[in-house]
């Protein structure tokens, strides 16, 4: 356990790599959480998970390597396992190359279309040849209505979360409203909510939240986190927190966002 | 001709696609310890997975 750790202490930050633990045998909670606290473990762990194009084998520990498309590339006692892992890796798509909008689909055919269904760029026109090829009766019209229906569902589920977020978390409701509308510009959908953002952008303490907020997206994405830079930026929203006469949803986000910065 | 025929092989390959079967079973799998996973966040991603026991 604790070298499955390592490894995905080590590879998961890449967003390619993940590790996960399927505990077979009868379940004692105390036992198991008892175990893998010991160990501190990070991965998720599940209760009888069986695989059915990799099955348990006879003995346990057994372990299972999948590539990114799925296939089973290793079983068993892996030699070489972390050799393995790097060149997996290197083969696996970046996280970024995969859209939320058709996360949901399984594009074999249509996938240079599905490619252009990315989060904030206008996806209308996309929509619209998709829409043309739905038509017929074909494999590649049923996947053209699958996705047309999986961009629309996703589109109508972050609408709703982000009103509900309106309230609590208005930065947020801010940065995923404006993403939603440059996404869907021009649709039905984000038909009020250009008028919203407007309406958002006149108060200057959340505007200067949402920049603030945006530096904090930056440091995470740095591969050097230094102590000083996290204190430098949580020393800012602090600030914020103590001198700007902010309302108190915005004082909350800036003061979870100190939090989520002594994590990193 | 040759090339033809390469490419045909190519077009048949491609279009196979990937067997994601396995992020199902996950997303269904019953959870005991760590966050829950959705199959959208695991797909293209390399996974290793151990099946292990307490006794």
């Amino acid at each position: 356990m604790p070298g499955m750790q390592v490894l995905h202490s080590k590879y998961s930050k890449t967003g390619k790599f993940t590790v996960i633990g399927s505990h077979v045998q009868s379940y004692n909670k105390k036992a198991v959480d008892g175990l893998l606290k010991q160990s501190k473990v990070t991965f998720p762990h599940f209760q009888q998970l069986r695989i059915t194009k990799a099955p348990c084998g006879r003995g346990i520990p057994h372990k299972v390597l999948f590539d990114h498309e799925g296939n089973v590339v290793a079983e068993g006692h892996i030699s070489n396992l972390e050799s393995e892992i790097k060149k997996l890796i290197k083969l696996a798509p970046n996280p970024g190359d995969f859209s939320p909008l058709t996360a949901e689909v399984d594009v074999k055919l249509l996938k240079r279309e599905a490619a252009q269904l990315k989060l904030g760029r206008p996806v209308k026109s996309a929509l619209a040849n998709l829409q043309r090829k739905a038509g017929g009766n074909d494999a590649a019209a049923k996947e053209a209505q699958a996705i047309i229906d999986a961009v629309n569902a996703w589109g109508e589920k972050e609408l709703a979360e982000t009103e509900k977020l309106k309230a609590t978390a208005p930065t947020q409701a801010y940065s995923r409203l404006t993403v939603l509308n440059k996404t869907f510009y021009g649709m039905p959908l984000v038909k009020s909510v250009p008028a919203y953002l407007m309406q958002m952008k006149k108060d200057k303490y959340l505007t200067y939240l949402v920049g603030l907020s945006s530096q904090f997206e930056r440091l995470k994405a740095d591969k050097k986190i230094t102590q000083s830079k996290k204190d430098s930026l949580a020393n800012r929203f602090q600030q914020f927190i103590d001198k700007y006469p902010a309302n108190e949803a915005l004082k909350g986000e800036a003061a979870d966002i100190i939090k989520q910065i002594q994590k990193l | 001709m040759k090339y033809f025929l390469l490419l045909s092989l190519l077009f048949c390959f491609s279009i196979q696609g990937a067997d994601l079967s396995h992020l199902k079973e996950i997303e269904k799998g019953k959870l005991i310890y760590g966050e829950a996973l959705k199959a959208k966040d695991l797909k293209g991603k390399v996974i290793l997975l151990e099946y292990w026991g307490t006794n």
